[in-house]
């Protein structure tokens, strides 16, 4: 931080301080901006904004990966609102981004608010993080050997005298299979970097909440949100991002990795993109993937930015 | 030199020492004919992979020739693909036609074999295509521009047969449609499932409907339906046929539980186990249901039913599909490549395919594994046809399944399932025009 001060001050300074003045520490800071800054914004540029234009360049054309590539404007754009799955893919992502977002924020704050006062939290935080460290593919394939029909969920079930179970892993029932299963892995990071905040929180506010007759919701809402408002809004962005990845999760959950994908109606936008790029015996589209991946990215963006703006607060001084 | 230009100078010398060694991932390969670069879809310690090995050892013994082989594995093509525009492409590929056409044909990427076929095996005498059964390779696609379809030598033969269990008395191979539905009922009776079918398997539920459309109108029917961009070829009576016989096994309830939820390979694995009685599946289902097998199973394949009273008589074409050597157009040892497969297709070397690796060759001089000789003796009598002529993964992925899956599962019926394949069969159209 320190070092982009010392670059700003060299463009848009005041006036007044002139190079004459400056200290040898600022000298030295200013010279080191660009050897420092240099080599991570060269990466930068090469690995991510060189792609995105390249990206953005390729959903203009027809390309197969190999041959060369041939003008088509638009058209990759309006095979995309042409296909039904597209939009089911973008709303799928959107319904991981908005339902289980909420279900994890609610879960989240219930348990920072019963571990708030609980006798042995570090060790039960601990227990509901740990599945956050654990990679999705597992809970994918974890899936299978409960949900199966001859597998331990039916087993356990069949014991307890139900003879007809649920087709758990019929293709209607896999994507709210799938968004259970991210609710229980994502909550206890998000209760991790809550109950920090919320740790903060200096105690004679409840204390005095209480003595005013506050109940549970009241402290909650008078209380612990608007103080914790700040770590909640980079929460939610940190969110938005991790749900627009999701990818390996549905990959392996809704059907076997080596044959097939996932049924169709399960896929993300990451999955449409994957799909249609890789699939195998097809020729890849590039430009559609392209365009796909573009106006996912877009759409995410214009979300952030919104949900920045509603979340907007000023900041409360304790 | 000051300071800060010796930190600017070393963090530049950083970044380039970084992306050189970023960029020198990639090796040459020389075109003096003595050596060949082959890229090979197996990994290293498959039966396939040990096969050719030992065969390599030899090849480069007798002749000199050195073979760099990369075990990619099944994603081959799409390693192939990027090399495609540089000069580092592989002089020799394998993988199964249908995974070749779009990086190698399609685009008419791939060299024209038919010196090889021409020529005798290493050691032999005689045109290779003698040797082989070359009406396997009837369904292949074309090289664009009338390359024809010697773009291919296929050293691996699979179908699709229904398995069943030769030990089970109860159980036999239906010759006629009406047989099987017999059986099945027979089965009903004793309170046994008569096919088992894993769901979520797009293309093994779907060649129920495919091999029944072929038995009712021909070959035609579904290629024309796939391929069709108007959509029409789904109006066919022998589709809507087709599909009223695959929702009666599921209404008689023909089907063991469990198939409209399972994750592959649950339900073949219960038809191992004897859960039920048929099985529709490629030649590769004894080898990955070994395991499961119950004591005593005897693998037995049957041709699908081959015949529906008044339709078409005694249509009987198997699905094929066929795994093999191409060489790439630009390869730069192409003369090398063509070497090692007139090697390899030599009656001694290929047979480990079979003995070793337990799979079936396009030589009818090769034995087959003990397991396929029925499924040998069913290639070499009947046609060979394309499973799901015409489809590609997109298309199984955005059409056939969603609508499909609602037949299969009882969901839907004809009508409505042919409803919805058309629809969807339009979009994918549009959206692909």
């Amino acid at each position: 931080m320190a070092v982009l001060t010392a670059g700003r001050r060299e463009g848009g300074g005041p006036p007044a301080l002139s190079r004459n003045r400056e200290t040898p520490l600022a000298i030295k800071r200013r010279r080191l901006f660009w050897p420092f800054v240099a080599p991570s914004l060269a990466f930068l540029a090469l690995f991510y904004i060189g792609p995105l234009l390249f990206g953005i360049w390729t959903s203009f054309h027809r390309w197969d990966g190999f041959s060369a590539m041939e003008w088509n404007g638009l058209g990759s754009y309006r095979a995309l609102i042409d296909d039904p799955f597209f939009r089911t893919s973008m709303l799928n992502t959107f319904k991981i981004l908005v339902f289980v977002g909420l279900a994890v924020f609610v879960l989240a704050f219930a348990l920072t608010m019963v571990l708030r006062e609980m006798a042995g939290k570090k060790f039960v935080r601990a227990v509901i993080f740990f599945p956050h460290i654990v990679n999705a593919m597992v809970f994918g394939v974890l899936a299978g050997f409960l949900f199966n029909p001859g597998g331990l969920v039916n087993s356990a079930l069949s014991a307890m005298g139900v003879q007809d179970p649920p087709k758990w892993l019929g293709s209607d029932n896999i994507f709210p299979l799938i968004m259970a299963t991210m609710v229980c892995t994502s909550t206890g990071f998000y209760v991790a970097i809550i109950m920090a905040a919320v740790d903060n929180i200096p105690t004679y506010l409840y204390e005095d909440a209480e003595l005013a007759g506050a109940g549970a919701f009241r402290k909650f809402w008078h209380i612990t949100l608007p103080l914790s408002w700040d770590v909640v809004t980079v929460c939610a962005v940190l969110w938005t991002i991790s749900s627009v990845k999701v990818f390996e999760l549905v990959l392996v959950f809704g059907g076997t990795f080596t044959t097939n994908g996932p049924p169709i109606e399960t896929w993300t936008s990451a999955l449409y993109i994957y799909r249609n790029a890789f699939a195998g015996s097809d020729i890849p589209q590039f430009g559609v993937v392209c365009a796909a991946g573009i106006t996912s990215l877009v759409l995410v963006a214009v979300f952030t930015v919104v949900l920045r703006r509603l979340m907007r607060r000023d900041p409360v001084e304790y | 030199m000051s300071h800060t230009g010796i930190r600017t100078a070393a963090a530049a010398v950083t970044a380039v020492a970084v992306l050189a060694s970023v960029a020198g991932c990639g090796s040459g390969g020389g075109s003096d004919g003595k050596s060949l670069r082959y890229w090979s879809m197996w990994t290293e310690n498959e039966p396939q992979a040990e096969v050719l090995k030992s065969a390599i050892k030899d090849f480069t013994k007798d002749t000199g020739i050195k073979v760099d082989v990369q075990w990619q594995g099944r994603t081959v093509m799409e390693k192939l693909a990027p090399t495609l525009t540089t000069g580092k492409v592989p002089d020799l590929v394998d993988q199964s036609d249908d995974k070749m056409y779009p990086t190698l044909i399609a685009s008419g990427r791939a060299k024209d074999l038919s010196g090889v076929f021409d020529r005798p095996a290493t050691g032999e005498k005689g045109p290779l295509s003698s040797k082989l059964k070359m009406s396997y390779m009837d369904y292949l696609r074309e090289l664009p521009d009338g390359g024809g379809k010697k773009w291919m030598v296929p050293y691996e033969v699979t179908s699709v047969n229904l398995w069943y269990d030769g030990a089970d008395k109860s159980v036999k191979a239906p010759a006629t449609w009406d047989d099987l539905l017999d059986t099945c009922a027979q089965l009903k009776k004793k309170d046994r499932a008569c096919i088992s079918a894993d769901g979520d398997q797009p293309v093994y539920i779907g060649w129920w409907l495919d091999y029944l459309a072929d038995r009712i109108g021909g070959d035609g029917v579904m290629k024309k339906a796939i391929t069709d961009k108007s959509g029409k070829g789904w109006d066919d009576p022998a589709v809507k046929e087709a599909a009223e016989k695959v929702r009666e096994l599921v209404d008689k309830g023909y089907l063991l539980k469990g198939f409209d939820a399972s994750k592959y390979p649950e339900q073949q694995n219960r038809w191992a186990e004897g859960k039920a009685a048929f099985n529709l599946n490629g030649s590769w289902l004894p080898t990955e249901t070994a395991k499961f097998a119950k004591k005593g199973f005897d693998v037995k394949a049957a041709p699908f039913p081959s015949a529906v009273p008044g339709k078409g008589g005694k249509r009987n074409a198997t699905d094929v599909r066929l795994f093999g050597f191409a060489v790439p157009k630009q390869a730069k040892n192409a003369a090398a490549a063509e070497k090692f497969i007139s090697y390899f297709m030599a009656k001694k070397r290929l047979d480990g395919i079979a003995s070793k690796a337990g799979n079936i060759t396009p030589r009818p001089d090769i034995e087959a594994p003990p397991v396929l000789k029925d499924v040998k003796e069913q290639l070499e009598s009947t046609p060979s046809r394309e499973q799901m002529p015409g489809s590609v993964t997109d298309y199984v992925d955005k059409v056939f399944y969603p609508a499909y899956k609602e037949l299969f599962f009882g969901e839907a019926t004809p009508d409505q399932f042919l409803a919805k394949i058309k629809k969807l069969h339009t979009a994918y159209a549009k959206a692909r025009r």
